[in-house]
């Protein structure tokens, strides 16, 4: 397979100045995924959103907890087998990294828990 | 150990792909702001939309903290991967012609690799185009 480096006549300095959509799945499990958007502009997150998603019986996927900053307003939001909201609270800034500590820990236990104090 | 692939996206396309599922960013602003936070896929389609217009460079990439990957790709999965990261494929028929492979099997792990995102089927009229974004499958070992 050709490997292609696509950023190898970019200067780095220059992507640090611009905006960047960068859209991540980590399979966390066989039938476990969080979802990752994150809006950079050069240094700064000016957008964020995590959402830990399960596959069930059903082929489809099913979110279960959502942290995001929409509106500048950094949440947690969770949700129900029909995928409607039934609870959003506030919590403090999310990075990534982190989101996928909590997931690997706590996994579908985290809709019964009190995501804002963590 | 993480397995990371990276997936080149063209902006032109992902525009294109999300004005046939919304119609308008206009229409989806409208919808978002009445859903709120509720429907997750419009919010995050709303945001790429609006960052993609004003330019953003979009990067796309699938992580395995799991190493389940590895029983998907085979190295006849591979070779398909190979071809189609490096060529264009009309059908599934002319792909498996082109591999020199039974149309079922072939199509078999197809369905295999869109199962984990690698593979994707652009509908054509009646038929499917195999399509394979990846640009490279990089497995790290971490402490």
């Amino acid at each position: 397979m050709v490997v292609y480096t696509i950023a190898r006549h970019i200067n780095t300095e220059s992507i640090s100045q611009l905006m960047q959509i960068l859209k991540k799945r980590i399979w966390v499990h066989k039938n476990e995924i969080i979802d990752s958007l994150v809006i950079k502009d050069g240094p700064k997150i000016k957008f964020y959103s995590h959402t830990y998603l399960v596959k069930e019986r059903s082929r489809e996927w099913r979110p279960y907890v959502k942290w995001d900053n929409w509106e500048g307003q950094p949440h947690v939001d969770k949700f129900d087998a029909n995928e409607t909201l039934i609870e959003q609270k506030p919590c403090s800034e999310k990075g990534l990294e982190e989101i996928i500590k909590l997931v690997k820990i706590f996994r579908r236990n985290l809709i019964t828990m009190d995501l804002s104090q963590l | 150990m993480l397995v990371k692939i990276k997936k080149l996206r063209i902006s032109s396309l992902v525009l294109e792909k999300l004005a046939r599922k919304h119609s308008s960013m206009k229409a989806l602003s409208k919808k978002v702001s009445i859903s709120k936070c509720s429907a997750s896929d419009d919010m995050e389609d709303l945001v790429v939309w609006k960052y993609l217009k004003q330019g953003a460079i979009l990067e796309e990439e699938i992580i395995f903290e799991t190493p389940e990957l590895f029983d998907t790709l085979t190295p006849k999965r591979l070779e398909l991967i190979d071809y189609l990261a490096n060529n264009q494929a009309s059908s599934i028929k002319k792909l498996s012609e082109a591999l020199h492979r039974n149309y079922k099997n072939t199509y078999d792990d197809l369905l295999a690799l869109e199962t984990f995102d690698i593979i994707e089927f652009i509908p054509s009229g009646k038929s499917k185009i195999p399509v394979c974004s990846l640009v490279s499958i990089v497995t790290v070992f971490e402490d």
